[in-house]
């Protein structure tokens, strides 16, 4: 049982990418929950350069296999959900602490606290 | 549960939108899933033109078997930023959406879709050699690459190869970095160290970008930074713009702001805002 992370961002080195603790997997699943009720037409383009979303991979029950989240939207192959006020992305750029550097960190917080 | 399908034809009147039966979405599933060729070209459809410019297909329920939005054209089924496209020279799926338009498009304008889906997808080699919508500068190498995204947009290489791949045209499957190869990679993420790093491996500086290569003497490439974080790289095409590869993501040739790219010192690079150098590399050269 894993959630695997991967913050899609950079375009030479290789993207950062980590394992969700139990205690986080609870969380997200937590925070799915409250989601499946809203779905989406939109599906926001990310830029080819830059920041691109999170690429969730997970071998739990009860949660999707493949998921993007980006810019307040949480992709699976069932569909496309809202994630209100970016909850689950603005958390999972949280998460990334002590699995990016610094600067990346930093540069996530900015995006996060702009959006 | 339905499937809506638009039917985009119209400049100032909204769009014919109809709903599809279960039976009917899951037989345009069946039929998607006989499309098996790959594509990374979009229908030109979504350029906007005046006229007939495909089908957009919307599930508005979970579904099993359909993709959850995609767009029909010109025989190409264009499924996003993420996936590479599918053609189907024959356009029997715009054919058949067309077919369960009756009641719901006004004769007329049947007739003018039908008449632009009985004209044959467009070949590869066509697509390839469509004019792109700007002017591009002249290509000076010989060598140059020839703008190909169907080589690296596949599952066993998209992933696996990056932009320093990419723009010295060498699939690795090694996630290339700059002087690995060479015991020389670089060790800050600023302009002097991996230009430093490529010349490891071979590149050699260029910053007049315009000067004739003959055959057998490489392409131009370009190195742009973004500070302390990470690199990029651009190639000039055999038809003079340039394209890239952003890291696992496909391979394009429009920079951030979706325009053809003339310039990588001057087109939207997003947060890689140094631009470094301009560089030549060769088929000699060595990547890992």
């Amino acid at each position: 049982m894993a959630v695997e992370v991967i913050l899609d961002i950079y375009s030479g080195r290789e993207n950062p990418k980590w394992r969700l603790a139990p205690p986080e997997i609870h969380e997200l699943q937590q925070k799915l929950n409250g989601i499946w009720k809203k779905k989406t037409d939109h599906l926001p383009d990310p830029p080819g350069l830059g920041y691109r979303g999170f690429h969730l991979s997970a071998t739990e029950e009860n949660m999707p296999k493949h998921m993007t989240v980006f810019e307040g939207v949480v992709q699976t192959e069932s569909g496309n959900f809202q994630d209100p006020d970016r909850g689950i992305e603005k958390w999972l750029m949280q998460k990334s602490k002590g699995h990016v550097d610094k600067a990346t960190y930093d540069y996530l917080v900015s995006l996060a606290e702009a959006k | 549960m339905p499937t809506i399908v638009t039917l985009d034809v119209f400049s100032g009147r909204p769009n014919p939108t109809w709903v599809l039966s279960d039976g009917d979405a899951q037989h345009l599933s069946e039929r998607l899933g006989a499309v098996q060729q790959l594509t990374t070209q979009k229908p030109s459809g979504v350029l906007g033109a005046l006229g007939y410019r495909g089908f957009v297909v919307t599930p508005t329920e979970d579904s099993q078997h359909l993709h959850p939005k995609f767009h029909v054209h010109e025989g190409i089924i264009d499924l996003g930023m993420r996936e590479p496209n599918l053609i189907s020279h024959e356009r029997e799926v715009e054919s058949w959406l067309l077919s369960t338009a009756r009641g719901a498009v006004d004769p007329e304008v049947l007739s003018h879709v039908e008449a632009d889906i009985k004209k044959p997808a467009p070949s590869h080699a066509e697509l390839l050699a469509r004019p792109p919508h700007v002017a591009c500068p002249h290509c000076a190498a010989q060598d140059a690459p020839v703008y190909n995204p169907a080589k690296w947009n596949i599952p066993s290489v998209q992933p696996h190869n990056n932009c320093y791949n990419y723009a010295n045209d060498h699939i690795t499957n090694t996630f290339a970095q700059p002087g690995r190869a060479h015991g020389k990679m670089y060790t800050a993420l600023a302009c002097p160290n991996v230009d430093a790093a490529a010349q490891a491996d071979g590149l050699v500086n260029s910053p007049n970008f315009s000067k004739p290569l003959a055959a057998g003497h490489g392409w131009y490439v370009a190195l742009v930074v973004w500070p302390g974080h990470d690199y990029h790289w651009y190639r000039q095409d055999k038809v003079g713009c340039w394209s890239h590869k952003p890291g696992s993501t496909a391979a394009r040739n429009v920079d951030n702001s979706n325009k053809p790219i003339t310039d990588p010192k001057t087109c939207n690079r997003g947060p890689y805002i140094n631009f470094c150098t301009y560089m030549i590399t060769t088929r000699h050269v060595v990547i890992k």
